[in-house]
């Protein structure tokens, strides 16, 4: 290759030796061109002052540095026990050094560390929110915070940190208490006694015992079978049956089981005049078809009715109708039926003692209202509608005169009851005096008569076991019942017939008024004194009158814009032309219909009242979102008036309380809450404030008036 | 004719004795009572109208001072002694039960800048124009009395003195913010962040490391003890004079401005007041809360006093008297119940915190009708009627046309915005909330704005 190079050398001129010729010839022979050129300043000569730049240049060994490097020191310590420990550590030296860098100016440095230590302050700061929340939120905040509450200790705890000695009293009673055996245990279900008692049972004990229960409990368990079964019969007759018996088995008399089954009988007596009873609806199937049904049933309801008209109050009875009412109550034997008689006494009405007073006058006054209970085996019947009608307009026609016109008047009725009543009556009458014990005499004494009023109650009291008599009222078991008290008979020895008005307010629903024509001179001059006071009231004209005028003030009214004597000839006693008149005038529209217009007896003004809205809230005010939320928080009273004392406690709470002359010291960290996220959150949302959406506000608002405490 | 009556049995509604309480039966079946709302509309107009007769909130003036009041301090321990510190260099220790003053110490040449209470209440300390600090004794009777326990001398002129709540160190403010030890005459640190001097300082109650600062430069500069340096930096439109921190709440604190106005910060959110109190005629000097953090009182140097609600940005009442100038110090009583404020013509004033509040104990019928009353005022309150005369108060007329005044300036701006932001693009008009319309910025947001600017 050096001869080819050579050749080529040679084919050239001498002078004029390519270069590139040349560095491929260097570079065969492994010279490099640039390393000549170093070559060159290597010395040649020996000279006594060695320049220092020239020191240090790459040797020819190591193309790439020109120091010593360690690893070819080390080359020298070939075969050296610790050589592999040695170029470790070489290694790590050799890595690329880290250099610190320049530290910062101090402005920017103060700057970062502002930064870190401001965003340190506010988290410890924020540690507080959850207290400053519950303290915002908070209904009633008490001051000083932290007050310890008062606190009545259990007697363990008094005793447990007593550290006096104990009194002997109290020796005696721990000792007492520390060994017995019956004390209940905290940690155990069982006191020591019980445990005790449970491991001593044998075992044979406790089957004989286990057996006992078992057989109770089977017992037991018959029993409520056969009940149940027994309850499931559905025949009345059965049941009536087995109370019969039962009752029987408990009290074994006779006597009483007929008692009650009298007491039953009353009670469905009672019930008898109900509409829609059992008795009705089986009429009514057969009333289409049969008149004489209709009829009865027809009398049963009015009948009802009357029962339900409520006694009239005294006053209006004597100022309106001319005659006192005279109840008469027949039932059944006293005893059982009880009735309480209420009387409203009569000097108490202001307006009714006036009425007394004239009485007062009359000489005599014999207030007689008798009551007469007859036996359950009198059968004093008088149910049915038309024979009691027959009674009314016999005591109705009956003025004025004595029981022995009474005698003659009875006749009439055809009723053995009637005779009965009567004959009663007469007894009475002329014994003046209860005879036995069937006969109830109430004594009263008039209260306003000097003379000893004889006022003599007799109560007639009938039960009726008409089903058998009186196949027309075919009830079954209900018996009927009229009352009729209070009956009035004037005082034989004066002549003279003033009765005093005297209610009976009977308890049953069944009373019967009759009404008695009385002297009525007195309610007419009662009423008349009325009418002279209030003469000249006429309210309810006077109103209207007011009305009228109100409706009439509030219509709009027409204008008139028509100028007398404009583009007319003027002077005195000019008139508008007809024309302009209607061209002038604008016509008023009608108003809007008032809203009293069918409402005689009031006025709705719609008009805002000015002296009403100066104290109207105009506007809903702000932590408030619709007016009903705010109306509601007005409606609501908190004063003592309308609420209990607790209550009116808890709402009139202030927000604040202090204690007198006690230091309140700022915030402890001892009362710091334990933060919560929520607040956390609140806080930001609080930071996003002007973001927030619209509902968002509204949802504030509402937690606001949480806040606040309006609920 | 005779009338008859209903009669009574006595025994059913006549007391036993007088001292007794009357026999009241009541039904509450809400069909016997159909008016409640009116009637207790008119119970709460009632109340109003008595709150507004017995408002007489002035009890008692405490003279003696030679020079006007230029500052005060609560004793921390107990409740009736207070100490004041007037502009001749005077300081005296007033007992509020008597109203009399215990003594009177010429502690300083020139004005008493300063005066704090050390929170165990035996020493307090003084900061004077003559370049000295001054360690005192509350025991008015004690040998010591009259002498100053310790005076340090120092280099500059410190303008306000706090002491922190709980350890034995307090902070003087000047050229520079100096913390010291109750034991030692030099600082034990020095925070410096400009080169104005610092008017006050006031460390926080709660979180007691924190303390805050207000600077001529108009800012108020927060510090924590346990940094090397103060940590951050609001800057207001005008300078603000005093801050005061809610006792109740660690990290809230009121600047009284000299922009007439009181402004409720976040420590956490500086750059947003988180309430602007509007109301003085003239500039705030000094600012103190409630113990119960909910309300805090203000003297202006309009001459009145204000008690603002933390949450409201307007006065609930106002104090004033024809003989009170310009209030320099207010401060309200540990126990809620009363408000001391000093002022330029040399008195110290007591007042009610609330105006119509009876004093004393109260029995607990009065109790109870007083809590009602508040009750139905506080339900009614949007009654206009209750509304207008629960909110009228007589002011001097200066006032009266300063705030008329401004009411004016303040309408006409808001039509100029108003016209403005209608006949501009829109968007090129921003709505700046008031809380945010008098703070210039914060020094963090700056610090970022710096960086942002280092870094393009």
């Amino acid at each position: 290759m050096l001869s080819k190079l050579l050749a080529s050398d040679d084919t050239d001129s001498e002078g004029e030796v390519s270069d590139f010729a040349h560095e491929t010839l260097l570079k065969s022979l492994g010279v490099d061109k640039d390393k000549k050129e170093e070559t060159s300043k290597q010395r040649t000569e020996s000279v006594q002052e060695v320049s220092v730049f020239s020191l240090g240049q790459k040797s020819y060994d190591d193309t790439h540095a020109g120091k010593v490097h360690l690893h070819q020191l080390i080359n020298s310590l070939e075969g050296k026990s610790n050589i592999n420990i040695l170029k470790k550590q070489i290694n790590r030296v050799k890595r690329p050094t880290q250099h610190l860098n320049a530290p910062l100016s101090k402005p920017v440095a103060e700057r970062l560390q502002r930064k870190v230590e401001y965003e340190k302050a506010s988290t410890t700061v924020s540690h507080w929110d959850g207290t400053v929340q519950k303290n915002r939120k908070a209904d009633h905040l008490s001051f000083p915070l932290n007050q310890k509450p008062l606190q009545i200790k259990t007697v363990d705890e008094f005793l447990f940190h007593k550290s006096k000695k104990l009194t002997p009293l109290e020796e005696e009673i721990q000792a007492l208490m520390n060994g017995n055996k019956c004390l209940e245990r905290k940690d155990h279900d069982l006191s020591v006694l019980e445990e005790e008692a449970l491991t001593t049972l044998s075992l044979e004990e406790a089957r004989a015992r286990r057996a006992e229960l078992q057989k109770h409990r089977a017992l037991l368990s018959y029993h409520e079978a056969k009940n149940r079964r027994q309850n499931k019969i559905k025949s009345k007759k059965y049941h009536r049956m087995m109370r019969k018996r039962k009752m029987k088995e408990d009290s074994p008399k006779a006597l009483d089981i007929k008692l009650a089954d009298q007491q039953r009988a009353e009670e469905r007596a009672s019930l008898r005049h109900r509409a829609g009873s059992k008795w009705e609806k089986g009429r009514k199937l057969i009333a289409k078809h049969d008149e004489k049904t209709k009829f009865e049933l027809d009398a049963q309801k009015q009948k009802h009715e009357e029962l339900m008209v409520r006694p009239e109050p005294m006053g209006s009875v004597d100022l309106s109708a001319e005659t006192p009412t005279i109840p008469a109550t027949f039932g059944n034997d006293g005893d059982a039926f009880d009735h309480a008689v209420l009387k409203l006494p009569v000097e108490n009405n202001p307006w009714l003692s006036c009425t007394s007073e004239t009485t007062k006058n009359d000489s005599k006054l014999d207030n007689t209202s008798v009551t007469a209970k007859c036996d359950s085996g009198d059968e004093l019947l008088c149910d049915n509608a038309a024979k009691s009608s027959s009674l009314m307009t016999w005591l109705s026609q009956e003025e004025n005169n004595s029981v022995e016109s009474m005698k003659t008047v009875v006749p009439a009725i055809d009723s053995e009851a009637v005779k009965k009543f009567k004959e009663a009556f007469s007894k009475i009458k002329s014994s003046g005096d209860g005879e036995d014990g069937s006969y109830d005499f109430i004594q009263e004494r008039a209260e306003n008569s000097e003379h000893e009023a004889n006022s003599e109650s007799l109560k007639f009291k009938t039960l009726d076991k008409g089903d058998h008599k009186f196949p027309n009222l075919n009830t079954g078991d209900s018996p009927e019942e009229i009352s009729c008290t209070n009956l009035k008979t004037k005082s034989n020895s004066t002549g003279s017939t003033l009765f005093k008005p005297e209610i009976e307010n009977i308890s049953t629903s069944s009373d019967l008024k009759f009404v008695h024509d009385d002297n009525n001179s007195l309610g007419d001059e009662q009423r008349m004194t009325i009418e002279q006071a209030f003469a000249d009231d006429d309210v309810l004209a006077e109103f209207s009158f007011e009305k009228n005028e109100l409706i009439e003030g509030s219509k709009p009214k027409d204008i008139d814009l028509s100028l007398p004597g404009w583009g007319e000839w003027g002077g005195t006693g000019v008139v508008p032309s007809k024309r302009k008149k209607r061209k002038f005038l604008t016509k008023a529209k009608p108003p809007p219909p008032r809203k009293d217009v069918n409402l005689d007896h009031v006025i709705i003004t719609e008009d805002r009242d000015i002296q009403i809205a100066k104290h109207q809230v105009h506007d809903i005010p702000f932590p408030f979102v619709n007016s009903d939320h705010f109306e509601k928080t007005i409606v609501r009273p908190v004063g003592s008036t309308w609420n209990t004392p607790s209550a009116v406690k808890s709402l009139t709470n202030p927000e604040v309380s202090t204690l007198l002359g006690a230091i309140i010291s700022p915030m402890d960290s001892e009362s710091k809450e334990p933060n919560k996220t929520k607040n956390k959150n609140n806080f930001k949302k609080q930071k996003v404030g002007a973001h927030t959406s619209r509902s968002s506000r509204k949802q504030n608002r509402l937690q606001k008036l949480k806040i606040l405490g309006i609920d | 004719m005779k009338v008859k009556v209903l009669s009574r049995n006595p025994d059913d509604y006549q007391r036993e004795t007088k001292l007794d309480i009357h026999k009241v039966y009541r039904n509450y079946n809400p069909a016997l009572h159909p008016f409640e709302a009116p009637r207790e509309y008119v119970r709460a107009l009632n109340a109003t109208k008595l709150e507004r007769v017995f408002a007489k909130p002035f009890l008692a003036s405490l003279n003696g001072h030679t020079d006007s009041v230029c500052c005060m301090c609560k004793h921390k321990q107990r409740l009736n002694t207070i100490f004041s510190g007037s502009c001749d260099g005077e300081i005296r220790q007033w007992t509020l039960t008597n109203q009399r003053c215990i003594r009177a110490l010429p502690a300083h040449t020139g004005f008493v800048r300063g005066i704090t209470c050390a929170p165990d209440g035996t020493t307090f300390i003084s900061v004077g124009d003559d370049n000295t600090i001054k360690h005192w004794t509350t025991d008015a009777l004690s040998e010591q009395s009259h002498n100053p326990l310790n005076t340090i001398v120092t280099k500059t002129l410190y303008t306000g003195i706090d002491h922190h709540w709980k350890e034995p160190i307090y902070a003087t403010c000047g050229q520079t913010v100096d913390i010291w030890n109750d034991e030692r005459s030099e600082p034990v640190k020095v925070y410096k962040w400009g080169t104005d001097s610092v008017n006050s300082i006031s460390f926080n109650p709660v979180e007691t490391n924190m303390c805050v600062s207000t600077v001529a430069d108009r800012s108020i500069v927060l510090y924590d003890l346990r940094s090397s340096i103060p940590i951050n930096k609001v800057i207001l439109k005008l300078r603000s004079n005093v801050v005061a921190w809610n006792p109740m709440e660690a990290f809230m604190f009121t600047a009284a401005n000299e922009d007439h106005n009181l402004y409720t910060f976040d420590i956490r959110r500086l750059d947003f007041a988180s309430n602007v109190h509007t109301d003085h005629a003239d500039a705030v000097l000094d600012v103190d809360y409630a113990p119960t953090g909910k309300e805090f009182v203000s003297g202006s140097y309009d001459k009145s006093i204000r008690i603002f609600p933390v949450n409201g940005s307007r006065s609930r009442e106002v104090y004033h008297t024809k003989r009170m100038q310009r209030v320099f110090t207010v401060k309200w009583s540990l126990d809620n119940r009363y408000i001391l404020s000093g002022s330029d013509e040399m008195n110290i004033r007591l007042w009610k915190a609330r105006a119509a509040e009876k004093l004393g104990r109260l029995a607990p019928r009065e109790q109870a009708a007083a809590d009602y009353n508040n009750k139905l005022k506080k339900k009614f309150a949007y009654h206009p009627q209750i509304k207008r005369i629960s909110r009228h108060r007589h002011v001097p007329k200066t006032i009266y046309s300063i705030l008329k005044e401004k009411r004016t300036i303040k309408d006409s701006m808001r039509r100029k915005e108003q016209n403005l932001r209608a006949h501009s693009k829109p968007g090129t008009v921003p709505h700046i909330p008031e809380r945010a319309k008098h703070i210039v910025t914060t020094a963090i947001k700056d610090d970022d704005i710096d960086e942002e600017d280092s870094l393009v």
